[in-house]
């Protein structure tokens, strides 16, 4: 059906919401393929639990793209052909003679798939059974068409591994993502792990593959130009597992994110500075604003270490109360000097201004005439 | 199952009626359950019907529909108490929903006729009532009906004609009078109508709305509780539950007449009617599921664990399944005592050190020892006595675990040779019974997968490269770790990738399928030489001997008897063979498991069982309760729990600690404690 033209010059420009209009990009039919990409190097022992998570699957219409990024070739088709009868003619292996690295080993396979739908399985993680059929099913609904992608709720399982074999230690629901995602809080931080994530395969012409130039975090960045282009849905029900072996295991079983942590705190500042001076770039006279506001930010972070430092050296509880009593009061009196409200405060003092004088006022509109 | 066919008429119950009638001036009817009853177990089915016709009708946006709709009557109703209203109507129930059923808003009115569809299909009338009312009638008395239901009394009127009843009497509906029976305003309200003299004679279902409210305003009862249903307040509701529903329900209305014709039905003839109606269901999809993935990953021999395995071999054969994929199907006598034991003594692992150190229960160290054959190992057993505490010492504590195990590690050599006769046994049957193939299948209920694990080391030390598949009822998620070298795992009703907490029907129902699955014969111990074939040594005893003899043999053969004309006909009663998916077997499985009836929790709750390979200590699965255990630790926490509700001190401390427990498990399971 098109569109009336009067109505048509009615849209709003630049237009806000919704951010991606898919209309006629969703998936065909109501059961979308999934392309599940999996990355693995010299990991067997969680590779096995790997693939069973996607074997298992309730929703079948996936196929599994293994990409072998530099690992012992042998070892990985022993795995493979222990369940080559389950998987039928559903995966596809990619060996790299080298290893290329996270992003673009991502990209080989994403290169070869031609599903609907894309999600990055690592091969340490994991999925309840009703993953894929909730995701595709929520992708698929009309009125979720506006959404580029869709996260589910997750569970970190933290684990070691001992006398070759993986043993849990625990379970917390993770913290991040819980609703929709928010993209300034993604701006903050990775608000989810790919474990979570399905995303159309067609965003890709728009948005491109993984920046193969990122050792590590190659999937906030993602995530980041993934906003970029529309909204991503979020379905509250924990169908992900985020597997994390307890820290100082230091082998290819280590997770980057625990392991490498150094990494990915250095990695996470030459991301964020890629990204704002991308933005200075298109924009200079925003560091006129970005840096007093910054200055602001860090004055109130030194002082609030002050306080975190006060009330630690304090012993006595009444004298932790004052402090933390001062605080609040500092905090109160911070917030509304930096804060957006400072407008809204100033306005209000304008309108109480305006009510209290208008008794006065009625007496002088009726003394000129104006009202009786 | 149209009640009118073969349907044995109560001619005791209407011969007591009809003695009662020449007293009375009016008789009443309770109309659900009374007049006319649902072909399924439960009330809330007819929801579950309506949700499955809805999901073909709308789609996956009203998944949910029977459990929403539920709660939503219980809004309904509390919205109106909070008015002063004892009823409510149909109309309110549905402007209830929106909140508990997303989506619902727009399609409220497609919803509701379909639930007054699935009504029309599964009410049919009972026939001892409708020959109870055509004899009232002859004898010229004012017939009239009384219910309390939110339904408009149009509608039951029209259920009512279409189930014979045409030209009944007067209805009284609570919806329409806001009176209830069951607080006794509906009674006050139709004697002041009937005036005080009228003689009046009530028939209905329900002790208080029924039989002593009535009599509070001087009405003659006669109680007629042949089609009760069952009323399942717990456990998950939706479509998946409909075969075991309406199998149920068919065997139930037997079940009620013939224990009022002979008197009550003891146990034994109780299990035979659940074999026929949750066996069939359960062991059925199994088979069903089975044969599908044996055929498509070319499976080329099945092994069928002892012993819970048993059953399920023989529906295999009798089903057919055989023949029809001709893949030959093996009892294997093998037990965790065996494989697990033959296991360590090939190398005494770490993990072969777990198995043979912990229990599922408390075990005193003679028993932990002499399940594993080292009680003859002088120098182990004297170091272990002195560290903790002498033969009789619990172990409890992980620090005494690992006291035994880092004794087991020092005298490793003794260990490995009095464990070596037990390996050498073990290797020489599975020689001898697993067949030299590719493709091995192993069945077994499941649960962690630790079999099987055993049973591929030991076939790769014989030099076999089998790759073997397990196909279980459902995996937990420990046996994730077996997954690197104990083959592939596939879980019909579960698999291990689901969190326990997800499981808790199955977790309840672990120990009821182990024991009703298992053969009239003891565990495997070992193995013996005669003529040069191995054979197997069981540990029989007495306690599983007779138990099988009287609860789980006439389950066992009722639920074969069932696979057989099912399989072969196609159907049997109102169960159709393709409706038997492994979301239907689970749904059985939850439904008993996690809201069962008094006739269940009676059989089921007095099967003793032996969570411990070592079979030494059976613990009833619904003990004796006292105030200091939790349900929780009993073999079938639900069970136990709603079995000792009955004793009001203990009320509140149990159903604090389970509610607490299974918090995350669904509403309807935890409202029974609430």
């Amino acid at each position: 059906m098109t569109e009336d033209p009067q109505l048509s010059r009615l849209k709003p420009r630049p237009n806000f919401y919704p951010a991606y209009d898919s209309v006629g990009d969703s998936p065909r039919d109501v059961r979308p393929t999934v392309a599940v990409i999996m990355r693995t190097k010299n990991r067997p022992l969680l590779l096995h639990r790997a693939l069973s998570s996607v074997l298992l699957q309730r929703y079948d219409a996936w196929r599994l793209y293994l990409v072998n990024d530099g690992g012992d070739r042998r070892e990985i088709e022993e795995v493979i052909a222990r369940y080559d009868m389950v998987f039928g003619d559903r995966l596809t292996v990619l060996h790299h003679a080298e290893s290329l690295g996270m992003e673009r080993a991502s990209n080989a396979a994403l290169s070869e798939a031609t599903e609907d739908l894309v999600i990055v399985h690592d091969d340490d993680d994991s999925w309840h059974p009703e993953f894929l059929v909730e995701t595709t099913a929520f992708l698929s609904r009309p009125e979720n068409r506006r959404y580029v992608g869709v996260v589910t709720g997750c569970t970190v399982v933290g684990e070691k591994i001992e006398q070759g074999a993986v043993h849990e230690t625990n379970r917390t629901p993770w913290q991040g993502a819980r609703n929709v995602i928010d993209f300034r809080s993604m701006l903050v931080e990775n608000m989810f792990p790919p474990i979570c994530l399905v995303f159309r395969r067609s965003v890709v012409d728009s948005i491109g593959g993984f920046n193969g130039a990122l050792p590590v975090l190659g999937d906030w960045e993602f995530h980041i130009r993934l906003l970029l282009l529309g909204d991503i849905g979020f379905i509250d029900r924990p169908l992900a597992n985020y597997h994390h072996r307890v820290a100082g295991t230091n082998s290819v079983y280590s997770n980057t994110v625990i392991d490498g942590n150094s990494l990915h705190v250095r990695q996470n500042i030459l991301l964020r500075n890629g990204v704002m001076r991308s933005a200075l770039q298109v924009q200079p006279e925003a560091l006129g604003l970005l840096q007093p506001v910054l200055h602001a930010l860090a004055d109130i972070e030194k002082r609030l270490e002050r306080i975190e430092a006060t009330i630690g050296k304090s012993r006595k509880p009444r004298k932790l109360r004052k402090s933390l009593e001062r605080a609040r009061l500092w905090w109160l009196d911070q917030t509304s000097k930096y804060a957006p409200l400072r407008w809204g405060r100033q306005s209000l003092r304008h309108f109480r201004f305006w009510l209290r004088t208008r008794p006065i006022r009625r007496v002088i509109a009726r003394t000129r005439g104006r009202i009786r | 199952m149209p009640p009118q066919n073969g349907w044995p008429l109560d001619r005791t119950w209407l011969d007591d009626f009809t003695a009662r009638l020449s007293k009375a001036d009016v008789v009443s009817f309770d109309v659900f359950d009374t007049a006319i009853t649902r072909n399924c177990d439960a009330p809330i089915d007819a929801f579950a019907l309506a949700e499955e016709r809805l999901l073909v009708e709308i789609g996956e946006e009203v998944s949910g529909f029977a459990t929403a709709r539920e709660l939503a009557e219980q809004d309904a109703r509390t919205a109106a108490a909070a008015l002063g209203r004892e009823e409510i109507t149909f109309a309110e129930i549905y402007a209830a929903l929106p909140p508990r059923l997303p989506g619902a808003g727009r399609h409220l009115e497609r919803m509701k006729a379909a639930e007054l569809k699935a009504e029309a299909d599964l009410l049919s009338g009972v026939p001892e009532i409708l020959e109870a009312v055509r004899l009232a009638q002859g004898a010229g008395k004012k017939v009239i009906f009384v219910s309390d239901m939110y339904l408009p009394g149009g509608q039951i009127r029209q259920f009512l004609e279409n189930a014979g009843y045409a030209g009944g009497g007067e209805l009284h509906v609570s919806s329409d009078t806001g009176c209830l029976k069951w607080s006794g305003r509906q009674w006050a309200r139709l004697r002041e109508r009937l005036g005080d003299g009228a003689r009046i004679l009530h028939i209905g279902d329900d002790a208080v709305a029924d039989v002593a409210m009535p009599q509070k305003h001087a009405i003659e009862t006669l109680a007629f509780t042949r089609v009760r249903s069952n009323p399942r307040v717990g456990g998950p509701a939706g479509p998946a539950v409909l075969p075991f529903s309406r199998a149920a329900r068919c065997r139930s209305i037997r079940l009620q007449q013939s224990s009022r014709q002979e008197g009550g039905r003891n146990h034994s003839e109780f299990m035979t009617d659940f074999g026929a109606s949750w066996g069939v269901v359960i062991v059925g999809s199994f088979i069903r599921w089975l044969e599908a993935r044996v055929q498509r990953y070319g499976i080329e021999q099945l092994l069928f664990l002892a012993r819970d395995g048993w059953l399920l071999q023989q529906a295999w054969e009798i089903a057919g399944c055989e023949a029809r994929t001709g893949v030959c199907a093996t009892y294997l006598h093998a037990s965790r005592r065996v494989l697990n034991l033959a296991e360590a003594g090939c190398d005494l692992s770490e993990q072969a050190l777990d198995r043979i150190c912990k229990s599922y229960k408390l075990q005193p160290l003679r028993t932990v020892l002499d399940r594993a054959g080292l009680l003859g190992c002088t120098d182990l057993v004297a170091e272990t006595e002195k560290q903790l505490g002498g033969l009789g010492a619990l172990i409890k504590s992980p620090a005494e675990i690992e006291m035994l195990r880092s004794a087991m590690r020092r005298h490793r050599l003794a260990v490995l040779a009095a464990m070596a006769p037990l390996r050498d046994a073990t290797l020489g049957y599975l020689v001898q019974q697993v067949p030299d193939c590719q493709r091995l299948g192993v069945v077994d209920l499941g649960w962690y997968g630790s079999l099987q694990g055993s049973l591929a080391n030991l076939l790769r030390r014989l030099g076999r490269h089998a790759r073997l598949s397990g196909f279980y009822y459902s995996l937990f998620p420990r046996a994730q770790q077996r997954r690197t070298y104990a083959g592939w795992l596939e879980g019909a009703f579960g698999n291990d990738f689901i969190p326990f907490r997800d499981q808790f029907g199955l977790r309840n129902a672990v120990a009821i399928l182990e024991n009703l699955h298992s053969p009239a014969e003891g565990t495997t111990v070992n193995y013996r030489m005669t003529d040069s074939v191995y054979t197997p040594v069981l540990g029989n005893n007495a306690i599983e001997m007779t138990q099988h003899a009287r609860l789980i043999a006439p389950f066992q053969r009722s639920t074969l008897e069932a696979i057989d004309e099912l399989f072969t006909a196609g159907r049997i009663g109102p169960l159709r063979v393709d409706e038997l998916t492994p979301a239907a077997g689970k749904a059985a499985i939850d439904r008993v498991a996690l809201s069962p009836t008094a006739d269940e929790l009676a059989a089921l709750g007095q099967i003793r069982h032996a969570a411990d390979f070592d079979h030494t200590v059976f613990v009833p699965l619904v003990p004796a309760g006292e105030w200091h255990v939790s349900p929780l630790d009993t073999e079938w926490p639900v069970g136990a729990a709603l079995a000792w509700l009955g004793k009001s001190h203990e009320r509140s401390h149990l159903a604090g600690s389970l509610c607490k427990a299974i918090s995350e498990t669904d509403v309807r399971t935890i409202r029974q404690f609430q």
